[in-house]
C-alpha cells in the first residue's frame, strides 16, 4: 500500500486537501484508493529530520512525501537526495505555492484533484512513477505537450 | 545575512535556509504570514507546530534580515516556476498526467454505473471499497488491453 506523508511545513495544507478529498464531491473517488495520509508523528519520525533522512525513510517505507517548496537547496537537501535516489523512489509531490491552499478554496480544489489523479494512476501502476523525482502541483497546463 | 545560530540558539542553517532547530520549518515557510498584517500570532501558533518563543525568534530574524531573505525567497520562487514549466514540457510526466486524467474520467463513469447497480450512496465498508477498486482495475485493464506498465512505455 502506498501512503502519503505530509512534510512538517505542509500539515495544515494537507488537512485542507484531505477536506476536499473527503468531501461529498470527491469521496467516491478517494475512498476506494484506500491510501493513508500520514504525519511525521504518525510515522514516529522526529520533526527535525534532515531532508536526506526523510527521503531515505520514504524510500524504505514506500511512502510518497508531499511538501511545500519553501526552502533553500543545500548539499543535504531534498533536491540532492532525489538526484541520488535513482530509479526506485516514488515521487515527491511539491506544491510551489503551498500557503495559497489555505487562502483559496479554488486553488486547494485544483491541487487536490491533480493529486487524486496522480495517486489513482500510481495505485494502478506504481512502476511508472518510480524515479520521476518531483511532481509539481498543481499541474502546469500552459506548456506545449 | 546574519548566521541564524549566532542570532539565536533556537535557529540553525543546515542548507535549507534559516530553520528552527526543533522542526523542519524554515523562515521561508512563514514569510507569507509575516507579510500579511491581518495574520495574528495566535493564528500562526494554531497553524504551525511551533512555540511562542520560536515564532518570535523567526519573526525577529526575518525583520533583521528582511531584504536578503526576500531576495532568497524570490530565487526559490523563480526556481520553482522554472522547474514547473520544465515539467509541463516533460513528455513522460505529461503522458502520465494525461493517462491519470483519462482514468479519472473512466472512474467517474464506473462510479455512475455502480450507482445504477447498487444505489446511492455507495457502500463504504473496507471490503466493499476493496472490491469496488478491483472491479475498477479490471475495467481499466479491459479498456486499455495492455499491461499497465506498458501503457506509458
Amino acid at each position: 500500500v502506498i501512503g502519503l506523508v505530509a512534510d512538517i511545513n505542509f500539515q495544515g495544507c494537507m488537512d485542507r486537501l484531505r477536506f476536499v478529498l473527503e468531501s461529498k464531491e470527491w469521496r467516491d473517488f478517494w475512498l476506494p484508493l484506500a491510501l493513508q495520509i500520514l504525519t511525521f508523528r504518525d510515522c514516529g519520525w522526529e520533526p527535525n529530520l534532515p531532508d536526506s533522512e526523510v527521503y531515505e525513510r520514504c524510500l524504505a517505507q514506500n511512502l510518497c512525501l508531499i511538501t511545500g517548496n519553501r526552502n533553500h537547496d543545500g548539499p543535504d537537501s531534498l533536491e540532492a537526495s532525489i538526484l541520488a535516489g535513482g530509479s526506485v523512489a516514488l515521487p515527491v509531490f511539491t506544491v510551489g505555492d503551498a500557503q495559497r491552499i489555505l487562502g483559496s478554496a479554488n486553488f486547494a480544489r485544483g491541487v487536490a484533484i491533480d493529486l487524486l489523479d496522480y495517486l489513482m494512476d500510481m495505485k494502478l501502476d506504481p512502476e511508472s512513477y518510480r524515479g520521476l523525482g518531483r511532481i509539481y502541483l498543481p499541474r502546469s497546463r500552459t506548456g506545449k505537450v | 545575512m546574519m548566521n541564524p545560530s549566532e542570532f539565536s540558539p533556537l535557529l540553525h542553517d543546515r542548507g535549507r535556509g534559516p530553520e528552527l532547530k526543533s522542526c523542519r520549518i524554515t523562515v521561508f515557510d512563514l514569510i507569507p504570514f509575516f507579510l500579511d498584517p491581518n495574520h495574528s500570532d495566535s493564528q500562526m501558533l494554531q497553524q504551525w507546530p511551533i512555540s511562542h518563543a520560536e515564532l518570535h525568534v523567526m519573526k525577529d530574524y526575518f525583520h533583521a534580515n528582511r531584504l536578503e531573505i526576500l531576495e532568497m525567497q524570490d530565487g526559490i520562487q523563480a526556481k520553482w516556476q522554472f522547474e514547473s514549466e520544465r515539467q509541463a514540457q516533460d513528455a513522460r510526466v505529461q503522458q502520465l498526467a494525461r493517462r491519470a486524467e483519462r482514468r479519472r474520467n473512466l472512474l467517474c463513469q464506473f462510479l455512475e454505473d455502480e450507482k445504477q447497480l447498487f444505489g446511492e450512496p455507495l457502500p463504504e465498508t473496507p471490503d466493499e471499497l476493496r472490491r469496488r477498486w478491483l472491479r475498477f482495475q479490471e475495467m481499466i485493464e479491459e479498456q486499455e488491453r495492455l499491461p499497465l506498465s506498458e501503457a506509458v512505455a
